[in-house]
């Protein structure tokens, strides 16, 4: 008996061992890899950006925010931390990342939007957390919106199942020459499409009126909001911006936008420090040419956008 | 509990070591041990159908005794027939009630008379298709004076309820299962390990291969109107190898749990999809239950020992019952059906029994002509999997007409990951090509490293989703 135990003990540790090291090494590829959503990470979670301009959104923030034009137009470092597919309660959580390492930015830019304030209760593409899963604050944190998230990382390669092609890139990577400049991986990935129209979207957006939860949806959101802004330093400019929406867009749920935009306003009011700036309807929104979907600027509009409020926010710094 | 859910990972080692410490010197103990354990193992499926197996266990063991102790015809007639009865009876109430219900309503409903019949809302007890051939062979054998009944209640319900087999085979017989039951087992490291090595393979076909080719299969029968054929070939293909790999994983599972406990099950699968024809197939494809139909249906009803028409009608009623076994379905009678059909011809040419050694037997690679009649084989039997697979017969004549139009050919666009799983079955058909004379192939050297390597890939490719059952606990 003692034998077939010590025969499994054997199996386990060996494989373990192996299992451990493959893993290790992934992670210090993927970790290591240059300007895509792993190095974002890793300079975050690393720190030293201490960027004086902070650019937080969702896939509005990611494709519509320039941070070079930003950088040019202000004179101040800006570095864009927005979350794809994120609303508030997970762009909080990278925030909170950000500042755990780095210093607090003179400004923070928050974009802002209905699908903004809809709590979101799963992580969008989990692959980004791969390398960085441990004891830390940001599994941590992560846990609470899904308790799922990171089960069983201690067995290792198990948060590679189901994204071995990450697994391939990391073990490659360890082999790749890496530039000596230090660069800080941006979250800005504009896209260079024609516009396409997003009907489903559109349809979903016209019975958000009608569904049975109404407004009370946006509520957590914009608490929570106002609960950042009570704990941020008064020292720190926060600009909300709400970037032009397609005007096929803005025909649908009036009612909530303008309740939200009320809110803002009110926010804009009670705090010194906020500037609330609302471009949902700006001249911008009637080119088709400048999006990709009636919800996101293409490239071409996120530069005209980005160069815009870039001028706007310059003018209020100044 | 699955054989691959962190329950089973916490039960088995648990009863393993209390069975072989704890129980070890007392068989009386092992015995009972091993029962409790599998009713736990049960129950933890549906304890509402715990005294269904109890039932069962009682009416055969019972019907044993007294098929033995009478020595009149009829009294023994009337009790394999109450056993008879009770165990299809059960099987045909929860596993056919409602199909025989439809099915009717539906062949009046087409000569336009509504009989507003409803059916039930029927559970299947899980193993249930199992466990009661298992107690029928066992009263069979009894009644043919082939064994002497078991004298011991416990040891014949721990043969019914043996948890590696209870809910997907292998369905064994009680000449081989009762006597290792009945007889002390000692510790042997060698089997031990045998059966560490063949779970583990087991988990590796069924969290690895067949998972993986599942999440393929679903969404390519779900959709297979939108796609075009080399997607629908796909599906059919990775089907095959989800079935294959699905059941013999289960078996292999269920196997070397046994051997961990001492005891020895009956093989199961033995490399089908290396068959030359398909009389060889059903020679290496779930064997307990094609020679469970052989010994109790097919030759008791004459064989091949009577006239061509009688041959011909045995083998088709033992398909076609085989394929009814499957499932309340019509796509499994038809399943079995072509079986029958393919198979008539091999067995009147007196072909069936051809090959009954292993493929380029001690070879390394087949002939040209063996290689030919390896894949003729598999791609007939990959094209029948797809009533097997089909929900309805309408969805499965769809998938072959959709299959076999020649306009769905023109365009090709397979996802990268389906040519990656194409990859790595290839990489599994070549393994099991080189130990195809050997149980699996963790044997032989280096045997950690193997097994290290298996696990890495389990970690790595396994699907570790609660709602991927094997596909056998439907039947």
């Amino acid at each position: 008996m003692l034998r077939i135990c010590i025969y499994i003990v054997k199996i386990l540790i060996i494989s373990y061992s192996i299992a451990l090291i493959i893993q290790s090494l992934s992670d210090y590829g993927l970790k290591n890899s240059e300007d895509n959503i792993f190095s974002h990470w890793k300079s975050i979670l690393k720190g030293k950006i201490d960027s004086e301009i902070i650019i937080l959104g969702s896939s509005r923030g990611v494709v519509s925010y320039d941070p070079k034009i930003f950088s040019k137009q202000t004179e101040l470092t800006t570095f864009n931390l927005s979350f794809d597919a994120a609303p508030y309660n997970l762009q909080r959580i990278k925030l909170e990342a950000y500042l755990e390492k780095n210093a607090v930015p003179k400004v923070i830019i928050q974009n802002v939007d209905m699908a903004h304030f809809n709590k979101s209760y799963s992580i969008p593409n989990k692959f980004q957390f791969i390398p960085f899963m441990g004891k830390n604050t940001l599994q941590e944190e992560l846990k609470k919106v899904d308790p799922d998230f990171g089960k069983y990382y201690t067995i290792p390669l198990v948060k590679y199942n189901g994204s071995v092609n990450f697994l391939k890139i990391g073990l490659l990577n360890i082999f790749n020459e890496r530039s000596s400049t230090q660069t800080f991986a941006q979250a800005y990935n504009p896209k260079n499409l024609q516009f396409k129209k997003d009907i489903h979207n559109l349809e979903r957006l016209d019975n958000l009126e009608n569904s049975s939860r109404g407004f009370d949806r946006f509520k957590p959101g914009l608490d929570a909001l106002e609960e950042i802004l009570n704990e941020i330093p008064s020292e720190t400019i926060v600009f909300l911006v709400w970037a032009p929406e397609h005007f096929e867009r803005l025909k649908y749920a009036k009612h909530f936008r303008s309740k939200i935009e009320k809110r803002l306003e009110e926010l804009n009011n009670a705090h010194s420090n906020v500037h609330y700036l609302n471009y949902s309807r700006d001249s911008i929104s009637l080119h088709s040419n400048l999006y990709y979907d009636t919800f996101h600027l293409n490239k071409k509009g996120a530069t005209i956008f980005s160069e815009k409020v870039s001028k706007d926010i310059f003018e209020i710094l100044k | 509990m699955l054989f691959n859910s962190i329950p089973y990972l916490i039960f088995l080692p648990s009863v393993f070591l209390i069975y072989w410490i704890i129980f070890g010197k007392s068989l009386k103990l092992q015995n009972l041990f091993l029962l409790l354990a599998s009713y736990l193992f049960y129950a933890w499926w549906d304890y509402r159908f715990l005294l269904l197996i109890f039932l069962s266990t009682a009416i055969d063991y019972y019907c044993g005794i007294f098929i033995s102790e009478s020595n009149n015809i009829k009294k023994r007639k009337w009790w394999l027939g109450l056993s008879l009865m009770t165990n299809l009876g059960l099987l045909g109430f929860f596993k056919y009630f409602n199909f025989f219900i439809d099915s009717w309503s539906a062949a009046w409903a087409d000569l336009g008379v509504d009989l507003n019949v409803s059916s039930l809302n029927i559970i299947l007890p899980v193993g249930i298709s199992f466990y009661s051939f298992q107690t029928l062979s066992y009263t069979i054998d009894v009644y043919k004076k082939r064994m002497e009944p078991s004298q011991k209640f416990l040891d014949f319900a721990l043969y019914v309820s043996f948890f590696p087999q209870l809910v997907a085979g292998p369905i064994e017989r009680a000449q081989k299962l009762l006597p290792q039951i009945l007889h002390k087992r000692k510790f042997n490291i060698e089997q031990a390990k045998s059966g560490l090595h063949l779970i583990i393979w087991g988990l590796f076909k069924k969290m690895v291969i067949a998972d993986t080719c599942a999440i393929y299969v679903n969404s390519i029968f779900e959709n297979y109107q939108n796609l075009d054929s080399f997607n629908l070939i796909l599906g059919a293909v990775f089907f095959s190898f989800q079935i294959y790999c699905d059941f013999s994983g289960y078996s292999d599972i269920a196997i070397g749990t046994a051997r961990l406990f001492g005891i020895n099950l009956m093989q199961n699968f033995n490399y089908p999809y290396f068959s030359r024809n398909i009389g060889e197939f059903w020679r290496r494809w779930h064997i307990s239950l094609s020679t469970w139909f052989r010994d109790y249906l097919y030759i008791p009803l004459g064989g091949s020992k009577g006239t061509m028409d009688q041959t011909i009608r045995n083998v088709f009623i033992i398909f076609v019952v085989s394929g009814l076994w499957h499932g309340a379905n019509w796509t499994f009678i038809i399943w079995g059906g072509l079986h029958a059909l393919l198979f008539i011809p091999v067995l009147l040419m007196k072909r069936n029994r051809l090959y009954l050694d292993s493929p380029a037997y001690n070879k390394f690679f087949p002939s040209i002509q063996e290689i030919l009649q390896m894949v003729l084989t598999f791609l007939l039997v990959t094209f029948f999997w797809i009533f097997f697979r089909a929900e309805t017969l309408s969805s499965a004549f769809g998938y072959i007409s959709r299959l076999i139009d020649l306009s769905n050919y023109t365009k090709l666009s397979i996802e990268k990951s389906a040519i990656q799983l194409v990859l790595l079955l290839l990489f599994f058909v070549f393994l099991e090509w080189f130990n195809r004379q050997s149980e699996h192939p963790i044997n032989g050297k280096f045997q950690i490293l193997k097994i290290s390597f298996i696990i890495i890939l389990i970690l790595i490719f396994g699907n570790y989703s609660d709602k991927q059952e094997f596909i056998y606990f439907q039947f």
